[in-house]
């Protein structure tokens, strides 16, 4: 019994999360001050391994040998888990070996049987939003940085809160904690600015939809999300890295194309006689080509290579839009009729003005930023307030 | 570019570059295999990097006697090391070449032509890009002069013992130690360890004066082979400063070359030797090489194929008895050998009269190897399980390791050489 204790203390099997278990090793590390590390994977044999275990090491007395592949001995699963157990039984008591990293399910005879005679440490992979968010605030603690608490979802949502239904990533977590840490350096207080810049995507990338990225850092997550702040910073970073006319002529025609099929499938799915809205419009709007033929313009319709006509929305933008991507809601549930008519009129009355006059930068800011209001306060320009906005504008201009 | 060599002298001069331009070069690295040439008014500057250690390799008629440069017109050219080096010595070491750089449909190549008759000539087509050496600081934490050969002997005494296990850092090195007047080479697998010691009046000095100077494996290769094909005594070594605007990097500087030796982990650190030397060993006793050579061949003769196809190290034991002045050798692989050696002398101070270790056998078999038979060793043990420490140039009489040494009266120096191992088991 006192034999397996002592085991119980210097034979580990760790699995999981990658941070967790570096955590884990450098714990045992500090706690055995004098010591040769070895490392071996899957390009040594099992016997090599063995004579590392039992050769007496010449600098240090204890000895930390990690394994981050099961040893291999010969091509008998049975007699190779055999052999394993009796190299960790007979390892010296000042030799401390890691199994890192691999998967209990990988050999679950050896585990169970390793389970019996070490410590087996299983690390989550996944936290839940709570837990990440709480990790977070240990972490934060722990590294001696203030940080303003309403910070740390924000840290969490930025590593993928649970965006697949799992949970946060903990190595991703780690990763973007790390970042944060060492942007911030010495420094003992990490402000939201510093979070914001860290907890972004890049500067250089612009994201529009939201497909298996953060809402928060996608331009229609963050409209449909009605989230005024978060439309404004991807807005914001374009604007900074293109200018306020080359943003406003990308981000326009794209709303306008977007808010203009979920307006359409809106008024389709509230006429009877259409059985299938994804049909209906994927059939209906197709794309046309010009043919300039001597002295009058031809339009056909565009075919693709199968001869088949090039639908002008595609089938997953409409999907997305009447049926809703995974377990998120159908995009034109998230619109009423009237809010749809006013985003429309915004975009093209905007269009229209940037089209058509000379215009500041900042004028165009604003006008940005009556179209993100409009659609995400739900309209909440009234008809005369709209009236005075545009009046304004237009004395501006 | 334009102009006339002695092949002899340019041959001897491009081999080092050759070594730096192909020998244990970054995969896929640019500068693999390419030789910048560079003529100048008076002399030819070639330059060669590899990943690792970059080479800037000064050719005068001052420094090589066999070279006979004729300057007729500046230019430079990056062509093939392997193929500059099979040009080259396809003409005749004695013969005068003339080296042209000519363009023809837009393409170049290095015209080598026979002086003595130009209807005989080689090409080299020519690359379009040029080496770039790596960028050397001005202002360096450490400089160390030695004499090249003592620097080569340092290299070639302790390497057999290097470490070759990639994650473990720390152990595939190669490194010396500087205090004033003395330098010990050493370098070691962390299973076995090998220092040289040499002392003696301006056998290297240094700024500051106790310093050590680190080199990983895959550079120090590169630099034993080249450095003995340049033309120098001295050699001067000088590390950057780690917090340096330039990546940390050493430099060798020769009297026309200079090695820089790009990509070293400046946080590389060395095993603690001191440990070896601070334990007490109980035990010493002093053996004839002589006398553990056919101990040696009796093992060898037991690591047979069948133990190789094994994969496993080959062991032996040592049973010394200390009374009878006597170490029993045995082998118990697939072939059995039992072989005796006697002791010379003996001094025990813990009143043990018999002790059993093991050991791989090729720590044995190194320490005899090409060494003069009637030489002596001195082994020191404390017990079975802790290291094994050898000292070569011992008497037949134990004496204290550190006297351990052969004065040297041509270079005026006296040098030591000292090994250890762990043994094997609980």
């Amino acid at each position: 019994m006192e034999h397996n204790i002592q085991n119980k203390e210097r034979l580990f099997w760790l699995t999981g999360s990658y941070f967790k278990r570096r955590e884990i090793i450098r714990d045992i590390k500090e706690n055995i001050s004098d010591y040769v590390l070895h490392v071996y994977g899957e390009e040594v044999s099992g016997s090599y391994i063995e004579e590392q275990i039992m050769e007496n090491s010449l600098f240090s007395v204890n000895k930390i040998v990690i394994l981050n592949s099961i040893p291999r001995f010969s091509n008998n699963t049975t007699s190779d888990n055999k052999k394993i157990i009796q190299m960790f039984s007979n390892a010296p008591s000042n030799c401390f070996i890691i199994m890192n990293g691999i998967s209990s399910s990988e050999r679950p005879s050896l585990y169970k049987l390793f389970s019996s005679m070490g410590k087996t440490i299983e690390a989550p992979l996944y936290l839940s939003r709570k837990e990440a968010i709480t990790w977070v605030s240990d972490r934060f603690d722990q590294n001696n940085k203030k940080v303003n608490s309403s910070m740390f979802s924000y840290v969490v949502d930025s590593a993928g809160a649970e965006e697949n239904g799992k949970g946060v990533d903990v190595d991703r977590l780690f990763l973007c904690l790390q970042k944060i840490l060492m942007f911030a350096g010495k420094n003992s207080k990490i402000s939201n600015d510093d979070i914001f810049s860290i907890c972004q995507k890049h500067s250089n990338f612009f994201a529009w939809g939201n497909s298996g990225i953060q809402e928060t850092d996608s331009l229609f997550g963050a409209l449909d999300n009605k989230s005024f702040l978060d439309a404004s910073l991807v807005i914001k970073r374009l604007v900074a890295k293109e200018g306020a006319m080359a943003a406003a002529q990308q981000i326009i025609p794209l709303l306008s194309w977007r808010y203009r099929l979920i307006f359409l499938a809106k008024e389709a799915n509230h006429k009877k006689n259409i059985t299938n809205v994804s049909d209906y419009i994927q059939n209906s709007f197709i794309k046309f080509q010009k043919e300039d033929i001597a002295f009058y313009v031809k339009y056909t319709p565009e075919k693709n290579k199968d001869g088949e006509d090039v639908p002008y929305y595609t089938q997953g933008a409409i999907n997305g839009v009447v049926r809703g991507f995974y377990n998120k809601l159908p995009t034109m549930n998230l619109y009423n009729r009237e809010n749809l008519y006013k985003i429309m009129r915004c975009i093209y009355e905007v269009a229209s003005k940037i089209r058509t006059n000379k215009i500041s930068d900042i004028e165009i800011l604003v006008l940005l930023d009556h179209i993100i209001l409009t659609i995400t306060s739900f309209g909440s320009f009234s008809e005369e307030e709209y009236r005075l906005f545009r009046r304004l504008t237009d004395e501006r201009a | 570019m334009k102009f006339k060599v002695q092949v002899k002298g340019f041959l001897e001069g491009v081999l080092a570059s050759f070594e730096v331009a192909t020998r244990g070069v970054v995969k896929d690295f640019y500068g693999t295999d390419k030789i910048n040439i560079d003529c100048k008014n008076d002399k030819i500057i070639l330059s060669s990097f590899g990943g690792r250690v970059g080479l800037y390799n000064s050719l005068d008629n001052k420094n090589n006697s066999f070279l006979n440069f004729i300057f007729e017109a500046e230019g430079s050219a990056t062509v093939s090391a392997k193929d500059l080096v099979g040009v080259l010595q396809s003409f005749h070491s004695n013969e005068t070449l003339c080296i042209e750089l000519r363009s023809s449909s837009g393409s170049k190549e290095v015209y080598f032509s026979m002086e003595s008759d130009a209807e005989q000539y080689q090409t080299l087509p020519c690359y379009d890009r040029k080496i770039a050496l790596p960028q050397k600081t001005d202002d360096f934490s450490k400089v160390v002069t030695i004499h090249k050969d003592l620097l080569l002997k340092g290299m070639k005494k302790v390497l057999y013992a290097i470490g070759f296990e990639k994650d473990r850092r720390e152990f595939m090195i190669w490194y010396m130690t500087i205090w004033k007047n003395k330098v010990r080479f050493s370098s070691g697998s962390g299973a076995r360890h090998a220092m040289y010691e040499v002392e003696g009046d301006s056998v290297v000095s240094s700024d500051p004066v106790e310093t050590k100077i680190i080199i990983p494996k895959e550079y120090i290769t590169i630099l034993s082979k080249s450095l003995s094909l340049t033309n120098t005594d001295v050699i001067i070594i000088k590390e950057s400063k780690r917090k340096d605007t330039l990546p940390f990097h050493t430099v060798l500087e020769c009297d026309s070359q200079e090695f820089i030796l790009s990509g070293i982990d400046p946080s590389l650190k060395t095993p603690d030797e001191e440990k070896m030397f601070s334990l007490d060993y109980p035990i010493k006793m002093t053996v004839r090489i002589g006398d553990i050579s056919p101990a040696v061949m009796g093992m060898a003769a037991t690591f047979n194929d069948q133990v190789r196809n094994d994969n496993k190290s080959h062991k032996i034991e040592w049973d010394i008895d200390l009374n009878k002045k006597e170490i029993k050798f045995k082998a118990n692989e697939y072939m059995k050998s039992v072989r005796k050696t006697p002791i010379q002398e003996v001094l025990v101070t813990n009143g043990v009269d018999k002790i059993n270790l093991s050991s791989i056998s090729l720590y044995l078999s190194e320490i005899v190897k090409g060494e003069n038979e009637n030489e002596y060793i001195q082994i020191e043990v404390i017990e079975p399980k802790k290291p094994v420490i050898i000292y070569k140039y011992a008497s037949n009489k134990v004496m204290n390791g550190s006297a351990l040494k052969n004065v040297d009266k041509v270079n005026n120096y006296s040098e030591r050489f000292i090994t250890c191992f762990g043994t094997y088991g609980t």
